[in-house]
């Protein structure tokens, strides 16, 4: 099958900081990838890539068969197939929760404004968030604000979905409603790459596991196996930190 | 010591002083507006990626806040306006002058503004396609004018004040008649206490009509 995603040689500096070597990565339609490592390994980099919130200085990056690299390419176009979870939500904070689903839908896929506010409402319900589409961000708790932002980003009916650590700022009590949400995306066969530290849920839901450090991707493989029989000294002493 | 405050001087005055009152609000209202729209255009401009703009943006603002406001008056009235208009003319040159400040100063408050929002913010609005232009208008714009109201206010109440260095061309605004009142009766207290109360209560009024409506936004 065709990758959805395919990086082939990525490279990225910031500054005299190189923070990806040659990466090479695909993803299937409907997989779910985790990447995990120590914190500065180009995690999020990485990803980033993905959608061209930072550039590559080298290699190639193909969305459904679309270069992101080549002249002529509209990244707006390409940016919209895929949707992006923070780690510390970004939500739109003048705005009611429902406008924040609603907004990129009438603006970037020009869809009439009761037909996106339709669509935010039953995504929201989807979410568990229904009753506050007329709430403002800042009265959600975290874990509210990041199944809205996870809302947001369905909205565009993205092909695939990228996560940046999206518990990471949360209260350990409300880990758990947004995993659920995750969970049930990558149920319903989105495909998904997912930075995290939860290692329960990479080992759960995740199809394959790449760990990443100093800007490499050192292994990958099925949850059972990087995680009961890692390859490298590197990967198990990663594991025998974080487990 | 006793001090024989002559209430006549002021009552023979008040007419003058409420008509430079007038000119003060007008002079004033014209810079802000000049100052605000030419103010945009030069942060933008000292924002954008092109370098030789920024750095003649800068120069501009760098330029106007480190010279005195009375200076760039005077070289306003005397040196710039009579080429271009052939003869000399205060209002006018009071409000380019003024206007020309008011817009280094805005400028730098729009950037300041711009530069406060998270890049959590942009981010976000590229991931979901948005267009560098959407996302300024959408997310970026009304969440920085918000923050700019309280910075504005405070620029144009310095405005208002400084808008009595006119007084030097000549422009009969409130304080050119204070001083031809004290002139006339050397009399110090009746005509700058008159001219102290009706500063106070413009920029009361403008610092109170500010605050309704950085209530009337959030
Ligand atoms: N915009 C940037 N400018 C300069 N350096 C950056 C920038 N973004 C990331 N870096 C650097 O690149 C390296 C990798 O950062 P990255 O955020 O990708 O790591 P990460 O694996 O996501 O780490 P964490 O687990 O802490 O989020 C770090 O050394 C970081 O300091
Ligand atoms: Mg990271």
């Amino acid at each position: 099958m065709e990758p959805i995603i395919r990086m082939s040689g990525v490279a990225k500096s910031f500054g005299k900081n190189k923070v990806l070597h040659d990466i090479n990565l695909d993803v299937a339609p409907r997989e779910v990838v985790v990447v995990i490592g120590p914190s500065g390994s180009g995690k999020s980099t990485m990803l980033r890539c993905i959608n061209l919130l930072e550039r590559p200085d080298e290699g190639e990056v193909v969305i459904d068969g679309h270069s992101l690299m080549a002249k002529g390419t509209n990244i707006a176009d390409i940016r919209t197939e895929a949707g992006m979870v923070f780690q510390r939500f970004n939500l739109f904070p003048h705005m009611k929760v429902v406008d924040n689903v609603t907004l990129a839908q009438v603006q970037v896929r020009g869809r009439r404004p009761e037909e996106a506010k339709e669509r935010a409402i039953s995504l929201l319900r989807k979410v568990g968030l229904a009753d506050k589409a007329d709430a403002y961000p800042d009265s959600l708790s975290g874990g509210q604000a990041q199944r809205v932002a996870i809302a947001r980003a369905l909205a565009m009916d993205p092909k695939i979905m990228l996560f940046d650590e999206p518990t990471s700022a949360l209260d350990p009590e409300m880990v758990g409603e947004v995993l659920a949400v995750m969970k049930e995306l990558a149920a319903e066969g989105m495909t998904m790459v997912v930075v995290t530290h939860e290692m329960g849920f990479a080992r759960e839901v995740g199809d394959r596991i790449l760990f990443m450090e100093s800007g490499t991707i050192v292994e990958e493989g099925p949850p059972e196996q990087l995680f009961e029989r890692p390859r490298t000294e590197r990967t198990r002493l990663f594991l025998s930190k974080v487990l | 010591m006793y001090y024989a405050f002559r209430f006549d001087i002021i009552q023979e005055y008040l007419p003058l002083l409420l008509k430079g009152t007038l000119l003060t609000i007008g002079i004033s209202l014209a810079a802000i507006a000049n100052g605000l729209i030419l103010g945009l255009f030069i942060g933008f401009g000292k924002m954008a990626g092109f370098w030789p703009l920024r750095w003649l943006m800068s120069g501009y603002i760098n330029l106007f806040r480190g010279t005195p406001l009375i200076l760039q008056v005077l070289i306003i009235h005397f040196g710039v306006i009579p080429p271009i208009l052939g003869t000399t003319n205060g209002v006018v040159a009071a409000i380019v002058a003024l206007g020309l400040n008011c817009a280094a100063y805005s400028a730098e408050i729009y950037r300041a503004g711009i530069q406060s929002i998270d890049a959590g913010q942009r981010e976000a609005a590229y991931s979901l396609g948005m267009t560098h232009a959407q996302t300024l208008r959408h997310i970026i714009v009304p969440q920085a004018v918000r923050r700019m109201i309280p910075a504005f206010g405070n620029e144009f109440i310095v405005l208002v004040k400084d808008s009595s260095f006119v007084a030097w061309i000549a422009v009969p605004e409130i304080m050119y008649w204070a001083n031809a009142a004290k002139s006339q009766y050397y009399h110090i207290w009746e005509p700058y206490l008159a001219a102290a109360v009706i500063y106070f209560v413009l920029t009361y009024t403008l610092s109170k009509l500010l605050q309704w409506i950085e209530r009337r936004v959030k």
